[in-house]
């Protein structure tokens, strides 16, 4: 099974990359999920985009991998409903679903080898040996897994294993692919190759993804659209850019963004009333010779940027800047920032407020 | 050196008496002996090379206890195997009544075999016993199981498996618990049918298990005779005699430790080459993680 002679290789070859035409969209209403004792999902409204990459982001806990669960159908809603291509999802069991899922530790079969991890799931289906090796041939070389087919997954290194995981999705040739936070268990030098690979894989399939991450550089840098999800309830729902440079709360502005958002008391920045928040991105922020005064706590040195940790008013805030300028020197330093960056928060419920209430000090 | 090697004696010490004093003289003692004839009276022990085991070739008895011993296996070895994986499956989970039924299963193995034979003469006993009873509610009569040549040594194997079933269970349960969900769920994610989840994925992955009870309970096949003390000494006609219930009967009854020494270095031989096969046969198909 394992092996496959060079005539059906060249016609794998010939018949081209496996694809996924008029992937479809999902969309969850209302969907909230009750376990004893906790609420894991709380009423998640969330249109997943066709053909698109979204990312359901945040904290351990807030409910983004129960989530998942529930579109993958492990899990049923106690509420609410989910639809796949204008159909309702219902009960249909998770094989039915037409989808396929990259679990958190890969979940391969020990005992397999991983030819036979990748064609499982053709093999229970009963498909025909010469398929199933003109498949297994061809997934084989567009996840550079030609050499390792006879191998057993604890013979592979971490980022074998996680292409092994992705092949055995990808075979599978359904159009939806959901992936538990598939680069937890990597190293950040192969988690940053791997994030493009699997973008540019989701991609030239044309697969609708679903991606759990805590992480939000995974978030950010894949991402059609991102999902950000606190106790078990979406906290905003966009772009990577709109959600960086808009938050719509100020969860959302600490959590995206490393460093994350400044929040200053408003009324430090005399850019408004008591009970506001100011939110300023380290990078939009300057020191100047006018503004507000602030004095220099310490600083962090990043080879190209510097981060200058800042006391204004009472407050810390972090200032990036690049590193040649050098730490600022003198007892009266100023603060100022770029025209349009401050975003304001209400205090107590930490929602953004309409951006003209806001007013910039330049 | 030389204080290190005095250390490591005196450490090695204890363990090293106790098992020799137990287990290696006994052995070399039993294979010795089987080549000495048994002292009697004026008669004293002598060398008799391979008598004692030509003996044993002529001996009808020796060779029905051997066939007796064979289908004992054969029956309990596969039965309580199977039957622990099988209530291992039904109480896996979490679903209501598995701790109760697991209490149930497991507890056969807890009672000694000795009282465990008291429960199952009382089931088989005609007249009043339990089988009888329900038997006569459809105007039946149960035979006399143990009284009669042809069902006592099934009816002493049933009571084996009844004991053995449950403790072997544990052993599959605890092996159950260690296959990962993930692995089941991504089964089920590609229309993996419930029986081709069991056979392609848990078989597999509790196969070391499996290698470890089934040598155990080969081993228990031939060393499990407690309960035919109890229920028919080796009876009726020899019919419940298996091996080592045949070379207590002649080492202690008979009082022929020399031919009962032939005996034992034959079970044990028997017993060393089927352990030995089972791990090289089985080990290959054995995925250790």
């Amino acid at each position: 099974m394992t092996r496959v002679s060079s005539q059906t290789q060249a016609a794998a070859v010939s018949a081209g990359q496996p694809s996924a035409p008029g992937a479809p969209g999902i969309v969850l209403s209302a969907v909230s999920k009750e376990f004893p004792g906790h609420t894991a999902v709380a009423g998640v409204d969330v249109h997943i985009g066709a053909g698109e990459l979204t990312v359901l982001l945040g904290p351990s806990g807030c409910g983004k991998s129960t989530l998942l669960r529930l579109i993958a159908g492990f899990e049923t809603p106690t509420a609410g409903e989910i639809a796949m291509a204008g159909r309702s999802l219902g009960a249909l069991p998770p094989a039915e679903r037409g989808i396929a899922m990259v679990f958190q530790h890969y979940a391969l079969f020990p005992h397999l080898t991983v030819a036979e991890n990748i064609t499982f799931g053709l093999s229970v289906r009963r498909t025909a040996k010469a398929e199933m090796g003109d498949r297994l041939m061809r997934v084989a070389r567009m996840m550079g897994l030609e050499q390792l087919l006879d191998r057993k997954p604890a013979q592979l290194s971490g980022g074998q294993q996680q292409r092994v995981a992705l092949a055995r999705a990808v075979i599978s040739e359904r159009p939806v692919c959901l992936m538990d936070e598939p680069l937890s268990n990597l190293d950040a030098k192969l988690r940053a190759e791997m994030r493009v690979e699997i973008r540019a894989l989701q991609q030239r399939l044309g697969l609708t993804m679903v991606y759990v991450t805590h992480d939000q550089v995974e978030a950010m840098t894949m991402a059609d659209r991102i999902v950000l999800m606190n106790a078990g309830r979406v906290e905003q729902e966009g772009t990577p850019e709109d959600i960086y440079a808009r938050p719509a709360s100020t969860f959302a502005a600490r959590f995206i963004g490393s460093p994350p958002m400044n929040l200053i008391p408003a009324e430090a920045l005399q850019a408004g009333p008591a009970g506001r928040l100011a939110g300023l991105r380290p990078e939009d922020m300057h020191l100047a010779d006018t503004g507000v005064p602030v004095s220099v706590k310490g600083s962090e040195y990043l080879g190209a940027d510097l981060l200058v940790t800042l006391d204004v008013g009472g407050t810390e805030a972090v200032l990036r800047q690049p590193a040649r300028h050098g730490l600022p020197r003198g007892e009266r330093l100023h603060l100022a920032w770029a025209p349009g960056a401050l975003r304001l928060f209400d205090a107590g419920s930490g929602r953004a407020l309409p951006h003209e209430t806001t007013h910039s000090s330049h | 050196m030389r204080r290190e090697t005095i250390h490591a004696w005196l450490m090695l010490l204890p363990a090293l008496v106790v098992l020799a004093a137990f287990m290696h003289i006994p052995a070399i003692e039993t294979i010795i002996a089987s080549f000495w004839s048994t002292a009697r009276g004026m008669r004293p022990s002598h060398f008799v090379g391979l008598k004692n085991y030509e003996r044993m070739i002529a001996d009808p008895t020796f060779w029905q206890a051997m066939s007796n011993n064979l289908i004992y296996a054969i029956i309990t070895v596969p039965l309580s195997m199977g039957l622990a994986l099988v209530m291992a499956l039904l109480v896996q989970g979490k679903r209501g009544g598995t701790a109760f039924m697991r209490m149930a299963f497991f507890t056969p193995t807890v009672l000694p075999l000795i009282a465990v034979a008291n429960i199952w003469i009382f089931f088989y006993t005609p007249g009043f016993g339990l089988i009888d009873q329900v038997m006569n509610l459809f105007g039946l009569h149960a035979p006399n199981f143990l009284g009669t040549g042809a069902t006592a040594l099934y009816a002493v194997a049933a009571v084996a498996v009844w004991k053995e079933a449950g403790f072997f269970m544990i052993f599959y349960l605890a092996a159950l618990q260690t296959i990962p969900t993930s692995l089941i769920e991504a089964a089920q994610l590609e229309g993996a049918t419930r029986w081709q989840i069991f056979r392609r994925i848990t078989l597999p992955l509790i196969m070391p298990t499996t290698l470890f009870i089934s040598v155990n309970s080969v081993i228990d096949a031939v060393r499990l005779v407690d309960h035919i003390f109890q229920m028919t000494q080796g009876g009726p006609n020899n019919a419940t005699s298996i091996l080592f219930y045949y070379i207590y009967q002649v080492g202690f009854q008979f009082w022929d430790t020399a031919y009962a020494a032939t005996l034992t270095v034959v079970m044990i031989v028997i017993l060393s080459v089927l352990a030995i096969g089972q791990v090289l046969l089985l080990d290959r198909k054995v995925h250790y993680k």
